[in-house]
């Protein structure tokens, strides 16, 4: 998930220090959109020492969180609302596009194969900088909070820097020699805490009127991607990462989904939660089978074509994250898309429950 | 006819093929799962997932060159390698496997675990001395690493050194109390010291914690030790 520019309200109140304006419910929206929660997952592992899940942990949240994310790019690509006439080459051609590249990934697996896990393992710390950069700004506007194009740079900056640490903590993959070693180690050791230090500073000089003034869902944002690429080992740091990515994705997913297809309501009668739960569970249930039938079946298809499991299971795990990074690209768009007026939406029930810290 | 009907032709032929191959292939997946483990797919989030199975079947040439071909696709990833390296070395094939370990090692030479694998590779390569050379470097690298010290017990008992694998799995054990093999290791050195009381708590420890162990190993501890006299 991406985000472009897109005009302020003008009404919009600015306030010394808030939560930010939620979407469900201001503790919802910290803890799964925000990622407060893989903050708290982080602290228990620091905690108690543990790293990796146990594999059928893995295999249970790679089931309901990780495949139903994938899929959840493509489900809302075709039922976001006029998408075949607004994006007839990602909808219609891109697949086939897409196949003809899994086919000679999956035929020449030495060759082309690799080098598409390799892009896939490059290109998934981008995706999830830019998803953070995304869902920092998008709170910041919903919280009426403006952004100039310099705000928007340090904040982008701030959130590219995780990635930067995972490109280089490839260490010996693409160079190699002492030298280069030691200069690899000295940038790490400056950029680590810089991830985090970067937003808070952000923070501290919004606070001093020095800076944006940016919502507290949008900081924790930054610094939890921050958190999972600095205090995790670089493949430690691709389960969790992938794990509260694809929750945090799966949230605001169904959310615009949801909102995209309800009516108005007027703000002074209460949001009733009812009419949210059946597009809801539709919208993940889809999802769900989309991501078995992508993940589980198909690698077990390519072995009917004397394929190898292992390298086509690979290869496809990668081709549906390149698929879901360049879908991503065009379907979170906010200038001139319907997405915009979700993102400015709001309830009377919102507005009752926005909260203001300070 | 307009270029524009003949792309939107053309679009939407590619769709309908990308539809077709996609229901296809998952339907084809499903079913050639279905054939061969005589279930449905299920939610493993494993490479190896075939290579295990046919390693099952005594299939171990297929299985071995399943292994090896994961690496070829992805060569960075240290945990897979291990795992690679690990199933080799179930499915008899020591040198492969001491191939790929030290293929892991050189991307990650502190781990203690990895050193500790080379070492039992080693061994069962017929290279003792390099092997104890790896376990020390192991040892020193990873003094209360639960999977490094479980490697080394594994490797004296291989060179029949029970006491000492005894001594080192306790270790293990206690720096790491849900690592049922280390139990199950810990118990086959004990079993094979003669002390086959002792073995079954450790083998009952192993199972509580990984049921897919199996019943096998406690069975025969518990007959020896009623053999010896002893109450298990």
């Amino acid at each position: 998930m991406t985000a472009t520019t897109f005009a302020v309200p003008a009404t919009a109140a600015r306030k010394p220090l808030q939560l930010g304006r939620a979407f469900v419910h201001p503790a919802f929206d910290l803890m799964v959109i925000g990622g407060g929660l893989s903050l708290c997952a982080l602290a228990w592992m620091k905690l108690t020492g543990s790293s990796a899940p146990s594999l059928e942990t893995v295999a249970l949240l790679a089931f309901l969180v990780n495949s139903p994310h994938f899929a959840a790019s493509t489900v809302r690509l075709y039922t976001k609302p006029n998408a075949f006439r607004d994006l007839p080459f990602v909808t219609k051609v891109l697949p086939l596009v897409m196949l003809v590249v899994l086919g000679t990934g999956l035929v020449l697996p030495d060759s082309i194969g690799n080098q598409l896990v390799a892009l896939y393992f490059t290109w998934s710390p981008f995706h999830y900088a830019a998803q953070t950069y995304g869902l920092a700004v998008m709170y910041s506007y919903r919280s009426g909070v403006p952004l100039s194009d310099r705000d928007k740079k340090l904040i982008r900056v701030a959130c590219l820097l995780p990635f930067v640490i995972a490109l280089l903590d490839t260490r010996g993959a693409l160079l190699s020699g002492t030298a280069v070693a030691h200069l690899l180690a000295f940038a790490l050791a400056v950029l680590r805490p810089a991830c985090v230090v970067a937003p808070i500073a952000i923070f501290l000089a919004g606070m001093a009127g020095r800076g944006p003034r940016l919502p507290v869902i949008s900081i924790v944002t930054i610094v939890a991607n921050a958190l999972w690429w600095t205090t995790l080992r670089y493949m430690d740091a691709f389960v969790w990462a992938t794990i509260f990515h694809g929750l945090q994705y799966l949230a605001i997913v169904i959310i615009f989904h949801v909102r995209e297809r309800r009516e108005p309501e007027p703000a002074s009668r209460p949001a009733a939660i009812a009419p949210w739960v059946r597009p809801a569970a539709e919208f993940y249930a889809v999802c769900v089978v989309l991501g078995y039938l992508l993940f589980q079946a198909w690698p077990h298809a390519s072995v009917l074509a004397s394929l190898r499991f292992s390298q086509s299971f690979l290869v496809i795990v990668a081709i549906i994250n390149i698929h879901h990074f360049i879908v991503d690209a065009f379907i979170w768009r906010l200038r001139r898309d319907p997405n915009y007026a979700v993102v400015t939406s709001e309830t009377g029930r919102e507005r009752a429950m926005t909260p203001a810290l300070g | 006819m307009a270029p524009s009907h003949w792309r939107e032709r053309v679009y939407r032929a590619s769709f309908l093929i990308a539809v077709a191959v996609l229901t296809v292939g998952a339907v084809a997946g499903i079913g050639r799962a279905a054939v061969a483990t005589r279930r449905l797919p299920g939610l493993a989030q494993d490479p190896l997932l075939e290579g295990h199975r046919l390693a099952a079947l005594g299939r171990h040439a297929e299985a071995r060159e399943e292994f090896l071909r994961t690496l070829a696709v992805n060569p960075w990833d240290v945990a897979l390698t291990e795992d690679v390296g690990k199933a080799l070395l179930l499915s008899g094939d020591a040198e492969n496997a001491l191939a790929v370990f030290q293929r892991a090692r050189a991307q990650k030479p502190r781990s203690a675990r990895l050193h500790a694998w080379v070492g039992r590779a080693l061994l069962l390569t017929g290279k003792p001395e390099e092997a104890a050379e790896a376990c020390r470097v192991a040892l020193s690298l990873g003094p209360q690493d639960a999977g490094a010290l479980q490697v080394v017990g594994d490797v004296f008992i291989d060179r029949d050194l029970y006491p000492q694998a005894i001594d080192i799995l306790r270790r293990s054990v206690a720096a790491d109390p849900t690592l049922a093999t280390a139990h199950n290791s810990l118990g086959v050195a004990l079993a094979l010291a003669g002390r086959p009381g002792e073995a079954v708590p450790a083998f009952e420890a192993a199972l509580r914690l990984d049921p897919t162990l199996g019943t096998d190993n406690r069975d025969r501890a518990r007959a020896a030790a009623r053999q010896a006299g002893a109450r298990p």
